[in-house]
């Protein structure tokens, strides 16, 4: 504002520029010398006055709108002078002969030399602020309708007299206005009926004045029974005081004799002194006493929710593990489950001391006992099968979050192991730190579909393994055949020796030795192909996948021969282990191979190079890539690929790559099918995750 | 009889020596050699009585060899021994002119039958 008004310019003729600045103020603004000559009017000054700029600058400002101030103009000018600024209200006329009421405030200007040379007004249409203060009234008498119907008794007390008697004790050197009221509750009592009762809404009535509402309003002394006098002076010297509120247990009586205990509230406006008025307000505690029976209600209900729901619930309590938490929290401890981990008899104490309070009758029949009253004592005995999902609760209520969720197995009370899922909601309901309520949902026929499941995969996989076997049939015969033959040649020849005579014994030992190494090849390669035909449950342990790929070779070493077929094995050096099954690893090598194999084979391909690599990755997996010199995948076909039952082979059964995918993915990893950027063939990479370095290899 | 010596041609060294020390047994001097490439560089070419190869190895293949003994006019009976199960092997082997053929696993006594037979031819 001052700003914008130092950029008018104090000639006679305004800059336009200037000017038109100070029109966007929604405030009219005229500037005029001490001969109240006019040297700017702004457009909001022509709106409320109706003179246009033109028309009255130059020309001393009453000629325009008379000023009828309620003081006169001289002092007006005095104070201007002498202050710098002048507040008040002018009643003035317009160009139409209108009368407004404006508010005003002249400030004065000084130039460099600091000598006033000119006074700015701004002023604002009182109609304006009239509508306000309509508005205003509005709110307070719908304040007053909430007032009315309020549940608690509301008063509006003058305190005028109140306020005079106070001021005269201070004029009388009272200092300490405790200690007097105190000394003299007669004073209080004199306070009391000094003090006015403006208002008072239906609930008063109702409580106080048996319904009579002028018998209610004719005096506060009835209700204040001599115990309460030191609540009133407490009052009294809180609003001299200041404050701005003040709040006190209180016994009032009403006309008929009635005694209440209340919550007695007055709140002082901040310009207690000028208006004198102030708001009391008084909550029956036999009120108090009805929500607590209705919250009372509400637990109620919650304790049928609690015994009747068709979950698991269980209340607990646990001192101890806020106890627990506080004693890391002092210690700075923020890896709470590294803390548990490391220190399991902390463990033991919270389950230990984790208690069970109520348990619903859900929780009876899904731990298989006969009775609420057998779930007595911790909770130890239920977490010996998952203990580190109980750690992992208990972390995630010290990290602050709401609540948990994990699956569980848990001991039933007849031994059985139940599947679960287990639930915790950290925030009490009951209002207690120490107590939270868990939840338990069987699972156990999920977990049956799901156990059946991987049941149903593994007798697929095992029934490709099978047909991978049928495939491999020749390979096999003729890897097996090789033993075969030296067995049986070498005991032939051996029989042939000991014929002669005398025996040729040393010759017989030597045979039998390189027959017994023939027997245990033999034995080898049966044992291999059992491994693949056998159905066994998958094994998952840390293995060496290069181990892996080199016995998957060792199928394959006929069938590439047979197949005129080259193979390179690139195996990556200080590979990290995978976790897995090693028949099943082994069999998506086998069918990958099988399938590169067949492919060159098929197609006539030249050379025919089948080439295995391993390696770990830069996504820190390990990677297995097999890749061939044949035709490669046709782009049509690699959308379907991983299809059951799709397949370019005129014999194949199309469950290879399907077995593939479900065997890499159930292992964590991933697979996918390419072509060889350079050259033709197709590229199948595996990648498997690492294990961790410090789980134990086997 | 120690003068008649038998060539033995397989890669699978178990075999070969098995069919070695039965040749041995029998009396006669075995010769061995890991691939028809080797036989055919050798002496044991000129000197053989009878030869014993496998059909299937890296390089020549028995019935290759036996072909390229044909070429020289070499007319050493050739036995051949496969653990190939192949139909139209086999009827390949034998119309290359081997003088028995012979599946792995075979009863050493069948082959000591084939040599005896090829030797008296």
């Amino acid at each position: 504002m001052c700003e914008a008004m130092s950029t008018i310019p104090s000639d006679d003729k305004p800059g336009s520029a200037a000017v038109d600045l100070v029109d966007l103020i929604g405030e009219s603004v005229v500037v005029f010398g001490f001969d109240m000559r006019v040297t700017a009017w702004n457009a909001e000054a022509e709106r409320l006055y109706g003179w246009k700029r033109e028309e009255v600058l130059g020309g001393v400002i009453q000629a325009a709108v008379q000023c009828s101030p309620d003081q006169p103009l001289s002092v007006i000018l005095v104070t201007v002078q002498e202050t710098g600024v002048w507040r008040g209200e002018f009643v003035r006329t317009t160009k139409s002969r209108k009368t407004v009421a404006v508010s005003a405030k002249w400030t004065l200007r000084r130039d460099i030399d600091g000598q006033p040379f000119d006074i700015v007004e701004t002023s604002r249409d009182l109609t304006e602020v009239r509508r306000t203060e309509e508005d205003l009234s509005r709110v307070q008498y719908q304040y007053q309708n909430l007032f009315q119907a309020s549940v608690a008794s509301f008063w509006e007390l003058g305190f005028g007299e109140v306020g005079s008697m106070v001021r005269d004790l201070l004029k009388s050197g009272i200092t300490d206005l405790r200690v007097h009221f105190r000394d003299n509750p007669d004073y209080v009592r004199r306070m009391i009926r000094a003090t006015r009762i403006i208002d008072v809404n239906e609930q008063s009535v109702q409580m106080f004045g048996n319904g009579d509402r002028e018998a209610a309003r004719r005096s506060l002394d009835p209700y204040w029974p001599d115990e309460s006098l030191p609540v009133f002076a407490e009052s009294v010297v809180a609003a001299f005081e200041g404050k701005p509120h003040f709040s006190s247990e209180a016994v009032f009586t009403s006309l008929d004799g009635q005694r209440f205990e209340t919550l007695f509230t007055v709140s002082y406006p901040p310009k207690i002194m000028q208006t004198s008025r102030i708001l009391v307000g008084i909550v029956d505690v036999t009120q108090a006493n009805k929500a607590k029976a209705a919250q009372e209600a509400s637990e109620r209900r919650y304790q049928e929710l609690f015994r009747f729901l068709p979950i698991s619930l269980l209340q607990l309590e646990g001192r101890e593990v806020v106890e627990v938490y506080k004693e890391a929290r002092s210690r700075g401890i923020t890896e709470f489950l590294q803390h548990l981990k490391e220190n399991p008899d902390i463990v033991d104490r919270l389950l230990n001391s984790l208690m069970i309070v109520e348990v619903n009758q859900r929780t009876v029949s899904m731990f298989r006992a006969r009775s609420m009253d057998e779930f007595t004592g911790s909770v130890a005995r239920y977490w010996t099968e998952s203990r580190e999902v109980f750690c992992e609760a208990v972390a995630a209520r010290y990290a602050g979050k709401p609540g948990f969720e994990s699956l569980v197995r848990m001991r039933a009370h007849d031994g059985t192991i139940i599947d679960a899922l287990f639930f915790a909601a950290f925030e009490p309901i009951t209002g207690k730190q120490e107590s939270s309520i868990v939840g338990l949902i069987d699972v156990s026929d999920r977990v049956k579909a799901q156990e059946m499941l991987a049941h149903v995969q593994a007798e697929i996989a095992h029934a490709a393994r099978v047909s991978v076997l049928g495939e491999l049939a020749a390979s096999i015969a003729h890897e097996v055949s090789q033993p075969l033959t030296a067995i049986e040649t070498n005991t032939e020849a051996s029989m042939l020796w000991l014929q002669r005579s005398p025996p040729n014994i040393e010759e017989v030992r030597e045979l039998s030795a390189r027959t017994a190494v023939e027997v245990q090849r033999a034995a080898d390669i049966i044992h291999r192909i059992r491994s693949m035909a056998v159905r066994a449950e998958p094994e998952h342990r840390s293995i060496d996948l290069n181990l892996i790929v080199q016995e998957a070779m060792l199928f394959l070493r006929h069938e590439l021969q047979r197949n005129e077929v080259h193979s390179s094995l690139q195996l990556g050096s200080q590979l990290p282990n995978v976790f897995g099954d090693r028949v099943q690893l082994q069999q998506v090598i086998v069918n990958l191979a099988i399938n590169a194999i067949q492919a060159m084979a098929s197609a006539k391909s030249m050379p025919r190079v089948l080439t295995v690599r391993t390696a770990r990755t830069s996504r820190r997996d390990v990677a297995i890539y097999i890749e061939d010199t044949g035709p490669g995948i046709a782009d049509e076909a690699f959308e379907r690929l991983f299809e059951s039952f799709f397949t370019t082979k005129a014999t194949g059964m199309g469950i290879g790559l399907p077995i593939c995918r479900s065997i890499v993915e159930a292992h964590g990893g991933e697979i996918s099918a390419g072509n060889r950027e350079e050259g033709t063939g197709a590229l199948f990479t595996i990648h498997l995750p690492e294990v961790s370095t410090d789980e134990p290899t086997s | 009889m120690k003068d008649v010596v038998i060539s033995i041609i397989d890669d699978d060294t178990a075999a070969r020596s098995a069919i070695v020390a039965l040749m041995r047994a029998k009396g006669f001097e075995a010769r061995s050699y890991e691939s028809a490439e080797d036989f055919l560089q050798s002496e044991g070419s000129a000197l053989s009585r009878c030869i014993i190869t496998d059909i299937q190895m890296p390089g020549l293949s028995g019935i290759e060899l036996k072909q390229q003994l044909d070429a020289t006019n070499c007319k050493t009976p050739v036995i051949m021994i496969t653990a190939r199960v192949e139909p139209r092997l086999h009827s390949l082997a034998l119309a290359s002119g081997a003088f028995c053929l012979l599946r792995k696993p075979f009863k050493a006594s069948e082959l000591i039958e084939c040599v005896e037979r090829a030797l008296t031819r």
